[in-house]
């Protein structure tokens, strides 16, 4: 065991292998406040990836009902579980310490739960069985009903800040983490992280099909296949990331999952690593942006230790504490800052979705004054900007304006196309 | 010489005779077994079933296994094995023989694990002695691996979603003849291969975590549960001519050799696994004949000396002295 610095904790932390970091890490913001549940991103990748035999209950893409829904069913619940069993009462942040941008967490990560229980194994895991990877969307719509009475009707429920009765979608794909759990349980070492994307896959010809990964991965996101006996994963659409898409005019673009989501909720990018494998600044790429200037954005279940590189924008509605559980102490002022956006923050908001190619730089045209109103008993602007998205290459890829064009049809033409 | 004395002698020589009796009978009692194996000549050994009566007439040895422990995933339920060794002058044949009250031998879910016997062996090219697990990178090791699921293969296509699953239901599979599709088998991935005939995989490796499949498949091997019990014969030509395989020869000092089971119902596999210490598999040109019956030979051994010790007794009790008419 090796330490390294998990700057999402504050701290550092116990590895299997020591620091090492890619020159660029693949990156996503989902915002979960948009989601409608269409599942296009899941059968987008369902149909690029996993149609084959074997993969029949394979989705690198999913999209789960929160808080009953799982897929495999209940993997969260059960990695809480397994962490509070190894440190009970310990699993808490220290918000106020300084340390990274959410403070320090004082609890046990899944590598340390595992040293901690006679390092048996690497990381604190457990293999889900064939029933709990069946029914992927188990527990869809179904809200949590005002506390103590479930199943009455609430007339006022659905007030903000929270709602009694409530529920939301969770997008999940593989976070192709910094210190990925899949990677340091395969006593084959046979899944490497890569240096020009971090992206990390597996390797067909090495893995042997111990499932140590399916174990370990606390997200869930490595799965095993039985007609060739080995275990496969999400490829972070690997050739598009490459720019080697035909369509992609040789420079990176978003994965399926990520392109064609209906809701616009995702902007998926490549964000470069400084050497102590934090994010170098970027004050101008959107995801840079999202997750460390608004910090909007914020990891899925940070404290299992992975450095996870899928960040979300906690939904608004949803009781606090449910959501610090799950993406940290940040949820508060994430959820402030989406209510009431800054000038900058709803024209980056804008470019979710809105091109295939990845967005490396952004800028912004600024527009006319065109609403002042309070948001929360405080004053809030909204200007006419255009934000536009550059790629890889600095050539211009997307152009959108903060408020859309809005044309009214002429009484004359009713009901015509 | 005072009469203690002389008793004391008789025992000695008694001991020393019933010594050179097991030797030359090659009878092993529980208390006297050595590390070695011997692996006596027989012409006869089938290679279809381990159970065969040949195995009646081989010499075997009995280890203790110990759950691996040095690095993760650690772990490792069986706790003893029994092996036994022949060969033909061609070829060596090694039974593994251990006490297992399920037959794993499917993989029809995600959290079905097969059983599982291995033999390794320093390499042919190794001239110092490898680490206990996996050899290291300047000792490389030869794993011998069998498993039960592999067998199976061979009888019924496990790797097909209807043969495993046989109430699943598929309209279609798109680009189903496509090799791209199955990465791990279009790769060459012996676990992932569809056409599997051999229950057993020739290793090589050097240290852990660089398990690698041998260019050449040269080993050959059977395995049969019968009510709780595994055997499972390797056999493998004496002289190899691949890098990094273990060879043998008849009549030299014998081969190192190690053991380790996987138990498929207690989720085991690789790392999680009992090992056994080092022995010493060694080929000679003494002849499988039949095994005398346990009490036969102890009795070929007793009975001189019970009239050895007897004899003294009365002489000395007579009076009789050595060295006096
Ligand atoms: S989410 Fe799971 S499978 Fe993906 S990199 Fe992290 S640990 Fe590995
Ligand atoms: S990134 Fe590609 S492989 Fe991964 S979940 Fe999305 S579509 Fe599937
Ligand atoms: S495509 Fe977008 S909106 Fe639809 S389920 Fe997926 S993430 Fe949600």
């Amino acid at each position: 065991m090796a330490k390294v610095r998990n700057w999402q904790l504050g701290r550092e932390m116990e590895y299997r292998f020591a620091e090492a970091h890619p020159d660029r890490q693949l990156a996503f913001v989902f915002n979960t406040n948009r989601c409608i549940a269409c599942q296009t991103c899941t059968m987008s990748c369902k149909s690029t990836w996993t149609f084959s035999e074997g993969q029949e209950q394979m989705w690198w893409n999913n999209v789960e009902t929160k808080p009953y829904g799982g897929y495999p069913h209940n993997w969260d619940v059960r990695v809480l579980e397994l962490l509070e069993a190894a440190n009970p009462g310990g699993q808490v942040w220290d918000a106020a310490a300084r340390g990274g941008p959410y403070g320090v967490f004082r609890g046990m990560t899944v590598f340390e739960a595992a040293a901690k229980q006679g390092g048996k194994d690497v990381a604190l895991g457990y293999a889900p069985t064939d029933a709990e990877w069946s029914a992927p969307n188990i527990g869809e719509d179904t809200a949590v009903g005002p506390p103590g009475r479930p199943g009455a009707y609430d007339e006022r429920g659905a007030q903000l800040p929270q709602h009694t009765p409530w529920f939301f979608y969770l997008q999940r794909v593989c976070n192709h983490c910094s210190y990925p759990a899949c990677l340091a349980a395969c006593p084959r070492n046979a899944i490497y992280k890569r240096k020009e994307d971090g992206i990390v896959l597996i390797d067909q010809a090495r893995c042997r099909g111990y499932r140590k990964c399916v174990e370990a991965c606390p997200y869930k996101k490595s799965m095993f296949r039985l007609t060739t006996r080995t275990s496969e994963k999400c490829v972070g659409c690997y050739p598009r990331v490459e720019g080697r898409d035909p369509l992609s005019d040789g420079v990176p673009m978003e994965a399926r999952c990520m392109a064609t989501c209906v809701g616009k909720i995702r902007l998926q990018g490549l964000v470069k690593v400084a050497a102590d494998g934090t994010w170098a600044a970027d004050r101008t790429h959107p995801l840079y942006f999202l997750v460390h200037v608004e910090k909007v954005a914020l990891p899925l279940y940070p404290q299992l230790g992975t450095e996870p590189n899928g960040y979300y924008i906690p939904p608004r509605w949803v009781p606090r504490p449910y959501l610090e559980q799950m993406f940290g102490p940040g949820v508060g002022e994430a959820i402030e800052r989406y209510r009431r956006p800054s000038r900058e923050l709803l024209a980056v908001l804008q470019l979710f979705r809105t091109t295939q190619r990845m967005i490396f730089r952004y800028d912004i045209v600024e527009g006319p004054k065109v609403l002042e109103t309070t948001v929360g008993g405080r004053p809030w602007t909204m200007y006419a900007d255009t934000v536009v998205g550059f790629d890889e290459r600095g050539r211009e890829a997307v152009r959108v304006p903060v408020v859309e064009p809005f044309r009214e049809r002429p009484a004359r033409y009713p009901n015509s196309i | 010489m005072s009469g203690r004395t002389r008793r004391r002698a008789a025992v000695v020589a008694a001991v020393l005779l019933a010594a050179l009796a097991l030797q030359l009978l090659d009878v092993r009692l529980a208390a006297s077994q050595s590390a070695t194996l011997s692996a006596r000549l027989a012409q006869d050994v089938s290679t279809s079933d381990p159970w065969d009566a040949v195995w009646e007439r081989s010499s075997s040895l009995d280890l203790a296994l110990s759950a691996q422990l040095v690095v993760a995933p650690r772990g490792g339920t069986r706790e003893a094995l029994r092996a036994r060794a022949l060969h033909d002058g061609r070829r060596l044949f090694v039974l593994l023989e251990w006490r297992d009250a399920t037959e794993d031998a499917r993989i029809d879910g995600v959290t079905a694990y097969s059983d599982a016997a291995a033999l390794q062996f320093p390499a042919a090219s190794t001239a110092e002695t490898p680490p206990l697990c996996m050899g290291s990178p300047t000792a490389i090791v030869n794993i011998w691996q069998w498993k039960a699921v592999w067998q199976t293969d061979a009888q019924q296509d496990l790797a097909r979603i209807v043969t495993s699953k046989p109430r699943a239901w598929a309209d279609l599979y798109p680009y189903a003849g496509e090799p791209v599709f199955a990465p791990a088998r279009a790769l060459g991935n012996l676990v992932a291969r569809p056409d599997r005939v051999s229950p057993v995989e020739d290793l090589h490796a050097g240290q852990y975590g660089t398990l690698t499949t041998a260019k050449e498949q040269p080993l050959g091997g059977v395995g049969v549960w019968r009510a709780g019990t595994w055997r499972v014969l390797f056999w493998r030509d004496l002289a190899s001519g691949q890098d990094g395989d273990a060879s043998f020869g008849v009549g030299g000092a014998g081969v190192d050799a190690a053991a380790a089971l996987w138990d498929g119902s207690a989720a085991e596999r690789d790392g999680l696994k009992s090992v056994s210490q080092f022995f010493v598999i060694r080929p000679v040109t003494l002849p499988a004949t039949a095994e005398l019956p346990f009490w036969t030979a102890a009795l070929i051994v007793l009975l001189p000396m019970a009239v050895f010790v007897g004899g003294m007794t009365w002489l000395a009790r007579s009076g009789w002295t050595p060295g006096r008419a």
